[in-house]
Order: structure tokens, then sequence, then C-alpha cells
């Protein structure tokens, strides 16, 4: 998957297709939040890169695992090295597209809930997942947020027993992006 | 009396690198490769695996021609390389941003800058992150 995610980037945004269909971002942000009687530990990815097909409701999302940012350096060594084990899978990816969609109209300020639905790729293991978000749109822009958990274990992520209880069973994730149509 | 105060400023040296490293403090690290954004990316682009593996998580010191220069909704600046797609960016965190606000001002499309920020791999482009500008030549 992590090899086919660029020619498939690639290919999408050469195709010609009215530029005004594919909202696109490089900085979408995406925060994960674990929170025990031990201790809080949040990290911030704000080099997200994804693209949002408002004809079809494709959404796309690439991650660089690195680009996690921890408020301890030492956290962070041992998120990359022990627990994702960065230099193996170094990306996370989503594929997926919104269920039940109907073409967004972008001329029009609004907001509107959907359910998303895909396949979510973390440290080498793919599983299908379905999350609510909010759409909002504005001129030249589009917002997607979204909310859920996931759990570690689901996706071979072994957090070793001494410090289990410092890091939750189900991780918090946000997802804020702002997409603006893909210019070339 | 010096040598227990030594022993003391070494220890509590280490414990502020080990534990509290501002891994955005770009401009002191020594670099691990020197190189050319151009060359970088197409060591890249012939082979990511490879690429990721020798450049992921270390200090580039990269030189290349700007591509464009925009500041995004968190702050940060970021500066690109070769293509505004499938080039090599580079992201100044708004912190560091404020601190090389002249140099960052004065950078014109064209311009021969040298940036260093650390390799995170690469999605469209190849991602160097936490960026310092290291001056640069018209």
């Amino acid at each position: 998957m992590r090899i086919l995610f660029i020619p498939l980037v690639m290919l999408c945004l050469a195709l010609p297709v009215s530029a005004q269909e594919r909202y696109f971002t490089k900085s979408g942000q995406i925060v994960f939040f674990s929170s025990t009687s031990i201790e809080d530990i949040r990290a911030v990815n704000d080099q997200v890169t994804s693209y949002l097909d408002i004809k079809t409701g494709e959404l796309v999302f690439s991650v660089l695992i690195r680009s996690f940012t921890f408020d301890k350096a030492l956290m962070q060594e041992h998120f990359n090295e022990n627990y994702v084990e960065s230099d193996k899978y170094p990306k996370a990816t989503f594929e997926g597209r919104i269920i039940d969609f109907a073409p967004l109209d972008v001329s029009k300020s609004g907001t509107v809930e959907v359910k998303v639905s895909g396949k979510l790729a973390i440290h080498g293991i793919t599983r299908e997942i379905e999350v609510s978000a909010t759409l909002s749109t504005y001129p030249g822009k589009i917002t997607a947020k979204s909310d859920f958990y996931i759990n570690p274990e689901e996706f071979g992520i072994r957090i070793p027993q001494v410090v289990r209880k410092n890091i939750a069973e189900k991780i918090a994730v946000n997802v804020l992006m702002f997409y603006i149509p893909f210019k070339k | 009396m010096v040598f227990l105060g030594i022993i003391a400023a070494a220890a509590v040296g280490t414990y502020l690198y080990v534990f509290r490293t501002d891994t955005t403090d770009m401009s002191r690290l020594k670099p691990d490769f020197q190189l050319d954004a151009a060359a970088l990316f197409k060591e890249f682009e012939s082979g990511e695996a490879d690429a990721t593996a020798r450049y992921g998580g270390k200090i580039l010191e990269v030189r290349g021609k700007v591509e464009s220069k925009e500041a995004n909704e968190w702050g940060n600046v970021t500066i690109t390389f070769v293509d505004q797609l499938f080039g090599v960016t580079c992201t100044i965190d708004s912190l560091q941003a404020i601190k090389q606000a002249d140099e960052i001002k004065a950078i014109r499309q064209g311009d021969s800058v040298t940036v260093k920020g650390r390799c995170d791999g690469m999605l469209t482009d190849v991602k160097l992150v936490k960026c310092a500008l290291m001056g640069g030549t018209r």
C-alpha cells in the first residue's frame, strides 16, 4: 500500500479533470492523545497530506510517522523506535470514501455531518474503519474535522508491560484539515 | 570544589540534553548529510525505501533554488524546492519563523538558499521539518 500511494496520488492529481473537484492539503493536522491516571501524552503532526474529491467523496490521507511531535524528545524516540517502528513503517495511510456522499456545493457556506469508511494502515497492519466527520464549506476552502479512537494493539503496536498503565487502551485521534482546490 | 562543580554541571547538562532537548534548535546541530535539493529528490524518486532508510530521522543540510515560500494555517513557513508538488519541502516552525523573520521575508522565488532540517521521509514530496535557514546567496 505504501508503494502504491505515490503513483495513486500522482495519477489522481494528473488526470485531466476539473481542478475544482479535487481539494488538497499538505499541512493537515492529526493529534493523538492518551490520558491515564499516570500521565497524559499528546503528539501533533501538521504535515499530513490529503485529498478530497468533492464529486465522488473519495478521501485519502498520508502521514509520516516521524512527523508526530511530542513534548518530550525521549518519548518521541520511544514512540518511533519501540512502538510504531517508524524505520520499518515510515507512513500511516487512510484510503476511503464518504458514505452516501452527495456532491458538495462549495459555492455556499454550510456544514454537513458525514460518515467516512475505508482502510487505515498503521505499522504494516490495515484495518477497516468507519468514523464520523464534519465537513464545512466556505468560499475556496473546505474544513474537515473528525474525532475518534483507535486501539494501538489492533495495529500490532506492543506496549511493554512496564509502561502499560502509562498509555491508554484507546487513543483519542483528532483530525483537522483545511482543504483548498488543487492547482498544479 | 571546582571539580564537584564540573561534575554537577555535566550531570545537569546531560539531564537537560536527554530529557529536555529542544529538537527545534536545528541551527546548532551538525548535519549528517549535505546535499543539493534536486539530487535529494531524485534519490527518493528512484528508490524511496532506500532513501528513507538512509535519510529518515537524519539532519540534512540542503541547498536549492526556491520554488515557493508559504505560511500555512499553523503559522509555519514552508519553503519548496524543485517542484510545487513533487519536490523537497522544508517547514520552519512558527517560533523559528519568528526568530528568522527578516531572512525569511527577504527570500524570493529563484533564490539559492541553504536550509537545515530533519528528514522525515517522503509523501508526495521529500519532507524536511524543524528547519532553520542557514543563509543563502541570490
